[in-house]
């Protein structure tokens, strides 16, 4: 067995080299299906950021009665940051509230003049994780004793939570779809590269060699295809991420995205395993068809 | 051992490549099988070599019954012949002494001790051994012819069978592909020649049959390419009769005897 794996291993090696135009093809393929899929991953890793960060600009805003103290506000304001899917509160108390308002009012004084004392009311500022959680919010709040009204962009949320899904489903589904893609014309290509050693194949057969004896050395050959691309792309991946992803970003440089620490990671790893995986099963398949002939 | 009785070998359309041969080939017999195009020559060499299986009729192979042989022992089987190919057939991208190796690769002897003296022991027989690291495209195509019979024959094969070895190759190295085939017979190796070439079975004298259409039509003991009438009468004058191992003559023990 050693001795079939290492007559397997170096056989693959020589062969790599030897048929180097073939070689050449199939890396070629793999490199460039990986590149490609490589960047519809980052595209869509980067809408999926911007929808994220435009459902976290949602806020839910409890406005509390009018004899809630600042003491029983912050209080709600801490319990509220508890639930899983809120990233953020603040509590406006009723001076801040007003002194927010003269800010913004700062020129139109004469606005101001026509208010007597402070009408506004103490409030507490929620912001969730995505859209589709703001409601089950809101309704927590609602069920607070200190709270009068709870207001919800409704229609923003909608939209978000319908643009939200679109992308992640359409996100998916295009790199389902194009994973694929990749799939079946990498396996085409090694395809290609057994087809021109049929006769090959067919020779070993009639002096007597095992399917295995066959098929081990085109795997490996395979494999090799895999790692060499994964390897090329893995490299041209990480040297390029940091450029593109930050082009891709200051597209979107009116959203607070800040770039996923671990997409390199998940980029290598989708690299790696479709490269190699595909290699080795395409050579798989491909052998076995002659094989089986 | 060969021994095929009442073989037939019918493809989809219903043509019969090979209708009702029986044929039996001692250990140690040279045959030269003989027929014009379509006669069945290949067909038969292909269900020697189990590449194809028999529609009925039985084949009997150096003790293998090839129509219950399962496809996982075929390749076991084939290890124990030595085949060489119309169109050669060498690795090209092998070196002359990788395609001979491979051979002994793929029965598992490579690592056996002495392994390498085998190679070195075939390609000495047909004269290769300054030939060792060429690659096919290198050599021409009588030393290509060589190499492959090396490789046919460096497993030590009871059995070896060549389809058209000569074929495309000038006349004086078809003669000596041929010559060396008998030398390799004398070594105690059955040797089946599909042959097109006349002068070569001629030359050799030995076992002839033929086939048309299919079926066996003469199996000479000491054949020529195409007895004709007036030669077979003037074997016949000789006391010489047909019996089923073909034309044989009165004190001459020949392979079959």
């Amino acid at each position: 067995m050693a001795s079939v794996a290492g007559y397997a291993i170096v056989t693959a090696v020589v062969n790599l080299y030897r048929h180097g135009t073939q070689s050449a093809s199939a890396i070629f393929a793999t490199v460039v299906m990986l590149l490609v899929l490589n960047g519809f991953l980052l595209v869509v890793s980067t809408l999926n950021l911007a929808i994220q960060a435009l459902e976290q600009k949602v806020n839910v805003i409890a406005y509390l009665k009018e004899d809630v103290d600042d003491e029983t506000g912050e209080a709600l304001r801490d319990r509220i940051g508890t639930v899983g899917s809120v990233v953020e509160t603040d509590y406006l108390s009723r001076a801040a509230a007003m002194a927010r308002l003269r800010e913004q009012l700062a020129d139109r004084a004469e606005l101001l003049n026509m208010v007597s004392g402070n009408p506004l009311p103490a409030s507490v500022e929620v912001r969730v994780r995505d859209a589709s959680e703001v409601r089950k919010v809101a309704e927590i709040l609602r069920a607070e004793q200190s709270v009068d009204e709870v207001t919800v962009p409704e229609d923003a949320v909608d939209s978000l939570v319908r643009l939200a899904q679109a992308a992640r489903f359409g996100g998916a589904f295009t790199i389902i779809g194009f994973a694929g893609v990749t799939v079946v014309v990498i396996g085409n290509t090694i395809r290609l590269a057994v087809y021109a050693r049929r006769q090959e194949i067919e020779l070993m057969r009639l002096v007597g060699a095992t399917d295995w004896f066959i098929r081990w050395p085109f795997v490996i050959e395979g494999m090799l295809y895999g790692i060499v691309g994964a390897v090329i792309v893995g490299a041209v991946t990480l040297l390029a991420l940091g450029t593109v992803q930050g082009a891709l970003l200051d597209v979107l440089k009116f959203l607070p995205i800040r770039s996923d620490p671990l997409l390199p990671l998940q980029l290598l790893v989708v690299t790696g395993f479709v490269g190699v995986g595909v290699g080795t099963v395409g050579s798989y398949v491909s052998v076995r068809r002659f094989l089986d002939a | 051992m060969i021994i095929l009785r009442n073989v037939i070998k019918a493809y989809g359309s219903g043509k019969q490549a090979l209708s009702g041969v029986t044929l039996t080939v001692p250990n140690e017999d040279f045959v030269f099988l003989v027929g014009g195009n379509g006669a069945g020559k290949s067909t038969l060499l292909k269900l020697l070599i189990r590449q194809e299986v028999a529609t009925s009729g039985v084949i009997m192979v150096a003790g293998h019954d090839l129509k219950t042989l399962p496809d996982r022992r075929v390749p076991a089987f084939r290890q124990q012949l030595g085949v060489v190919f119309q169109d050669i057939r060498l690795f090209p991208q092998q070196t002359v002494e990788e395609n001979v190796a491979f051979s002994l690769r793929v029965a598992g002897m490579d690592r056996r001790v002495g392994a390498r003296d085998l190679v070195a022991e075939a390609m000495d027989l047909v004269g290769m051994s300054g030939y060792a690291r060429r690659f096919p495209h290198q050599l021409s195509g009588g030393e290509q012819q060589r190499a492959a019979i090396a490789r046919a024959i460096v497993r030590s094969p009871t059995l070896l069978l060549a389809d058209e070895p000569t074929a495309s190759l000038p006349p004086d190295v078809s003669w000596q592909i041929i010559e060396l085939l008998g030398a390799i017979n004398r070594r105690g190796v059955t040797v089946i020649v599909a042959t097109h070439d006349r002068d070569v079975v001629n030359r050799m004298r030995r076992r002839v049959v033929e086939l048309d259409a299919g079926m066996v039509t003469r199996d000479d003991r000491f054949g020529r390419f195409g007895t004709t009438a007036s030669e077979q009468g003037a074997f016949k004058a000789q006391g010489a009769e047909w019996g089923e191992g073909g034309l044989t003559l009165p004190g001459v023990q020949g392979p079959n005897a």
